[in-house]
């Protein structure tokens, strides 16, 4: 019933879809049992029924089996080897009962027995002669083997009349001739292979067996070659599918079961083809599929899924022995290169060439295992060489002494095979091997190993690290210096004394950031290097030489390549790409042009010089352009930084010939006189170094220029540019204490061309005035331009400045303030607030240096007395004058008689918020000079700044100001009134 | 490099980092590399209306080629040091191309 419904199925796959999803729709609905059955007449032969109606089936299966394993003996390893081959057990089904995939689906009640569609079928159809004929060996058991042999002669003598073939006729032994003339005809055919010779070659020797053979397989050469012990494993795995008809015991419609019964083999007269001319295997057959997807047979235990996809190729097989050398057809060929499985020394020795050749094309453990199989098939081609020798005799006389011969090179032949085994294992260890070591590694696929982070760090680092990364990461080092010191500070401001800073090597005199800067190594060196500093040490050291490198490739800059047209600029974090491409040459600022003057007149709006010509040289009287005073600025900011980094380092340098010094007085005699030599030397050159640059610095200061060369003197252009002035303190620091009061000399002798004094009426404007005048927003920039710069001088003069006249004797102050007078417009001095500050500390210095204990001689204060009264006297007539907020007043627009009459301090306080802060300093200032004053001078002084004062209290008390104010006010007026023994609180207000 | 040393000294230290997005994060500067690749923790979006996205972000690392500007904390700047450091770069890379 199978066959039949199969075969209508494959028609109606052909013809409709539909009528294969009907039946579809059918056996999913176990209506296919339900059908009319009456199409059974080819039960039998599909299911082995007919193997009880005739016994030609029979006969020919039984033949099938038996001539195989006689003739060639071979079915059995080479099937083992097929296995091995491709890890399948399947193929030993045709032997055992062990299911394959198809035979699983006999196994199915529901698909053997219902309707079942092409596709199943095939297997079906293909497997039952093999289960039949295994039953029917059984059943037909008390049969000798003899009585077999006979029947099958029979049964091939009665079919070799109708066999029509290429090869020499079967029914009788092949002469050397007629083999050798098949042999030359094949060869110029092309398609011959070498185990067709070899098959003639057996025929030759086995004239019976190739007989049999040859009845089997009474069809065209590629037939013959069809190897015996695959043949029935191929028909039963890999049936032709797409073959509409069962291959064996299901004669396809209108073809007479003789013909079936003649003993067609199996994989005869059905193209391995599917319909659509490609090999088809069960599964993958679409158009007729008979049931969904979900019930595709299983594979069979134990086979790889990998088994699966490399089958559908090989129904090529039977149809088609391939030569060994020729171009493989397909790829199944090329992934299993098919074992020529016929039986003979030569053929194993043939196909243990074609391995070795083919070695390498293919996965090395089906190359085991086809040496394997070689090997067993070699061991029983010789040992049935052996046999064949006696049982031979009779038949053909003639071979006796070739066989000894040939058992021989069996011999031999087993011994290469087996070598060639022991190479391939060793081989496959190695493989083995290093697929493990690759497989372990696998594991850190993805994953950077220790090694990869290194090499990744090293290529940073490589960036980063220099020969000098003081100098590279110069920010980063100060900065963290002087976190440390400001942290040691506060340590030390609310710790025990024991806990200073360790390293307490304070620069004389007032310390900037910049001399709290230790050495280098000083605010490491005391502390042991951390895990951290360790890994980079050593991460230093590995990279020197990629840092060599670098320098290297640094010094070039650019690689020219032979023949390029072009450069490759080489660039790195130290040298990146130049954004502006600035020739070198223009950058030396003295010219003489008209164009620099212009910009330099232009730039220094505050310098008070208007330079016709910038020249650096001001020994013809021309005063420093602004852009000439920024460059000088500039190199003096390269000698105080180089100065900065040798006093940093000067910690180390001295110390490390302390420490040898001291050593060596311990050592013995000479065992470290070459350090200690090269340390003091290192000292020396430190010295010498050091006071190159600071000679360097004192003449780029340009101090020494003569006084009158011009206005300003060059060292005042200097100084009034914002960033002259801020260098100054660190500047000065690197100066002899007498350089130092040369430098305030100058200054005070020069006080009244300084920026700040020159542009101080510009403070006393207020805000409001300046709105009303035109360029009120240039006015208020300019106000805060000037603001900015004298605090900038005072931060930086005020403080070095104490430190000098702190040191000086009554003769030195008098003659700075002597000087001050003398050589300035006193008005203007005393009109800025540096000028009030000098003053301040000019008197403040007397006034304790007359109190100190050793008195000053007579005359250094008969001096000061006089230079004080001239002071005095020239100052007290225009004493409010010198407050700030009196200025402002004075200058608003409308005169000062309105605003004087009463409204004037609320309102100025209004205008000028800050202004009593101003005041300070002129309060200071007065209380200063009232110590100073005899009884006379201070009641003029008081008589003067009377109106101040009330003005103050009385605003104050009033409440017209914020009550901070209204304090300040008050602190102020008591500056003065404490310094004569008076209090604001004894004043009353009259108003 | 100079900017590297920088910021360096900055770790710590709140930030506001702007990048060329238009979005701002506020955080502490956890560490910065010489490509100035950033690393912030606590963060916060200033504009967290048009970022919802981003509020529930705690930590983040910016690669430093999409950031427009990092607002310093003025306090956290030796501008007078940082003036210096300038100088002597500039006259390190003289000296290079001497």
């Amino acid at each position: 019933m199978a066959a039949p419904y199969g075969y209508d199925s494959d028609n109606y796959g052909f013809a409709e879809d539909v009528a294969v999803y009907s039946f579809d729709s059918l056996q999913d609905n176990d209506l296919g049992g339900l059908l009319d059955e009456g199409l059974d007449d080819f039960n039998d032969e599909t299911f082995g029924g007919a193997l009880e109606d005739s016994s030609a089936p029979v006969g020919k299966d039984f033949d099938f089996a038996g001539s195989t394993s006689r003739l060639l003996g071979g079915p059995k390893p080479l099937q083992q080897a097929d296995s091995s081959w491709t890890s399948s057990p399947a193929p030993q089904a045709n032997t055992s009962r062990q299911p394959s995939p198809w035979s699983s689906l006999d196994a199915d009640p529901l698909l053997s027995g219902g309707p079942l569609a092409r596709t199943p079928l095939p297997p079906l159809a293909s497997q039952q002669p093999q289960q039949q004929q295994h039953h029917a060996q059984p059943q037909r058991a008390m049969r000798t083997l003899d009585e077999i042999e006979a029947e099958m002669r029979a049964q091939q003598q009665s079919q070799a009349q109708q066999q029509q073939q290429q090869g020499p006729p079967a029914g009788r032994p092949l002469t050397l001739e007629e083999v050798e003339a098949e042999m030359l005809r094949k060869a110029r055919a092309g398609q011959q292979a070498p185990p067709q010779q070899q098959q003639q070659q057996q025929q030759q020797q086995f004239p019976q067996q190739q007989q049999q053979l040859h009845q089997q397989l009474p069809f065209p050469p590629q037939h013959q070659q069809v190897p015996f012990g695959q043949s029935p494993q191929l028909q039963h795995a890999y049936p032709p599918p797409g073959a509409p008809f069962p291959p064996q015991g299901l004669p396809p419609f209108g073809m007479p079961p003789g013909q079936q019964q003649q003993g067609f083999p199996p994989h005869q007269g059905f193209p391995p083809l599917g319909p659509a001319g490609q090999p088809l295997r069960p599964g993958s057959v679409v158009g007729g599929m008979p049931f969904p997807p979900g019930m595709l047979p299983p594979p069979p235990p134990g086979q790889s899924p990998a088994m699966r996809p490399q089958q559908p190729p090989m129904p090529l097989q039977p149809g088609q022995q391939l030569p060994p050398n020729g171009p493989p057809p397909n790829m199944m060929n090329t992934l299993f290169p098919p074992l020529p499985s016929q039986g003979g020394l030569a053929s194993v020795e043939q196909q243990l060439q074609y391995l070795t050749m083919n070695q390498h094309a293919q996965h090395p453990s089906l190359t085991g295992a086809q040496l394997q199989a070689l090997l067993q098939q070699a061991q029983y081609q010789a040992a049935k060489e052996a046999e064949k020798e006696g049982a031979s005799k009779p038949v053909a006389e003639e071979g006796q002494t070739d066989e000894q011969a040939k058992t021989a090179a069996g011999e031999q032949l087993i011994r290469n095979v087996e070598q060639r085994i022991m190479e391939h294992e060793m081989l496959e260890q190695k493989r083995k091997r290093k697929a493990a070591k690759i497989a372990s590694m696998a594991k850190h696929n993805n994953l950077m190993s220790n090694s990869d982070k290194d090499f990744i760090t090293r290529i940073q680092v490589s960036q980063l690290v220099t020969d000098d990364p003081y100098a590279d990461d110069f920010y980063f080092h100060i900065m963290a210096a002087i976190k440390m010191s400001r942290h040691n500070a506060a340590m030390a401001a609310g710790a025990p004394p024991g806990m200073l800073m360790p390293n307490g090597q304070m620069a004389p005199g007032p310390q900037g950031p910049a001399g709290q800067r230790m050495g280098g190594g000083g605010g490491g060196g005391n502390r042991k290097p951390t895990r951290r500093e360790n890994a980079m040490n050593k991460m230093a050291q590995n990279v020197q030489r990629l840092v060599d490198v670098a320098k290297q490739r640094n010094q070039k800059g650019q690689l020219s390549l032979d023949g390029a047209l072009g450069k490759i600029a080489l660039r790195t974090r130290s040298a990146p790409r130049q954004l502006l491409q600035v020739k070198p040459g223009s950058a030396p600022a003295p010219t003489t042009s008209a164009g620099t003057a212009l910009l330099a007149g232009l730039i220094s709006q505050s310098a008070d010089a208007t330079p016709l010509t910038g020249s650096e040289s001001t020994a013809q009287g021309t005063p420093l352009s602004h852009r000439a005073a920024c460059t000088i600025i500039e190199r003096v900011y390269d000698a105080v930084l180089d100065l900065e980094q040798l006093r940093r380092i000067q910690p180390s340098v001295v110390g490390a010939e302390a420490a040898l010094k001291e050593q060596a007085v311990n050592a013995p005699e000479g065992a470290l006189d070459g350090a200690l030599e090269e340390a003091t030397k290192a000292v020396e050159e430190w010295n010498v170094k050091y006071a190159e640059l600071s000679e360097k610095l004192w003449k780029e200061l340009r101090v020494m220029e003569p006084l009158d060369s011009c206005v300003p003197h060059p060292f005042i252009s200097l100084i009034s540019v914002l960033k002259g002035k801020r260098i100054l303190p660190r500047a000065l620091r690197h100066l002899s204490p007498e350089q130092t009061l040369t430098l305030f000399t100058l200054i005070v002798a020069t006080f009244d061309t300084l920026d700040t004094v020159v542009d101080a009426p510009l403070l006393d404007a207020t805000d409001d005035v300046n709105k009303l005048s035109a360029g009120s927003l240039e006015g208020k920039q300019r106000r805060a331009v000037v603001e900015t710069k004298t605090e900038a001088f005072l931060n930086a003069v005020i403080a070095p400045l104490m430190g000098v006249i702190g040191q000086a004797p009554l003769r030195m102050v008098t003659g700075m303030l002597g000087l001050l007078m003398e050589r300035n417009d006193l008005t203007k001095v005393v009109q800025s607030k540096p000028g009030i500050a000098f003053m301040t500390i000019f008197l403040s210095r007397a006034e304790s240096l007359k109190q100190a204990t050793p008195a000053p001689e007579a005359q250094d204060l008969t001096q000061w007395q006089q230079t004080f009264d001239h002071l005095f006297s020239s100052l007290v007539n225009s004493l409010p004058s010198l407050f700030p907020s009196t200025r402002a007043v004075s200058s608003l627009p409308f005169g000062s008689s309105y605003y004087l009459s009463g409204q004037s301090a609320s309102n100025i306080n209004a205008l000028r918020p800050d202004i009593d802060l101003d005041d300070e300093p002129v309060w200071r200032f007065l209380a200063a000079v009232a110590v100073c004053a005899d009884p006379n001078e201070q009641q003029s002084l008081v008589t003067n700044v009377r109106d101040k004062v009330l003005e103050n209290v009385s605003s104050a008390n009033k409440g017209r100001v914020s009550p901070e104010v209204a304090a300040l006010k008050i602190r102020n007026v008591n500056l003065l009134l404490h310094s004569l023994g008076l209090d604001a609180s004894q004043l009353t207000v009259d108003e | 490099m100079l900017i590297f040393s920088v910021f360096k000294t900055l770790t710590d230290q709140e930030v506001t980092v702007e990048l060329k997005n238009d979005l701002s994060i506020v955080g502490t500067l956890k560490s910065v590399d010489q490509f100035l690749n950033i690393k912030l923790d606590n963060i916060r979006v200033l504009d967290e209306d048009k970022h919802p996205h981003m509020i529930a972000v705690r930590n983040c690392f910016i690669r430093g080629s999409v950031v427009r500007y990092v607002q310093l904390p003025k306090a956290a700047v030796d501008t007078q040091l940082l003036e210096d450091a300038t100088r002597r770069e500039s006259s390190n890379a003289q000296k290079a191309a001497r």
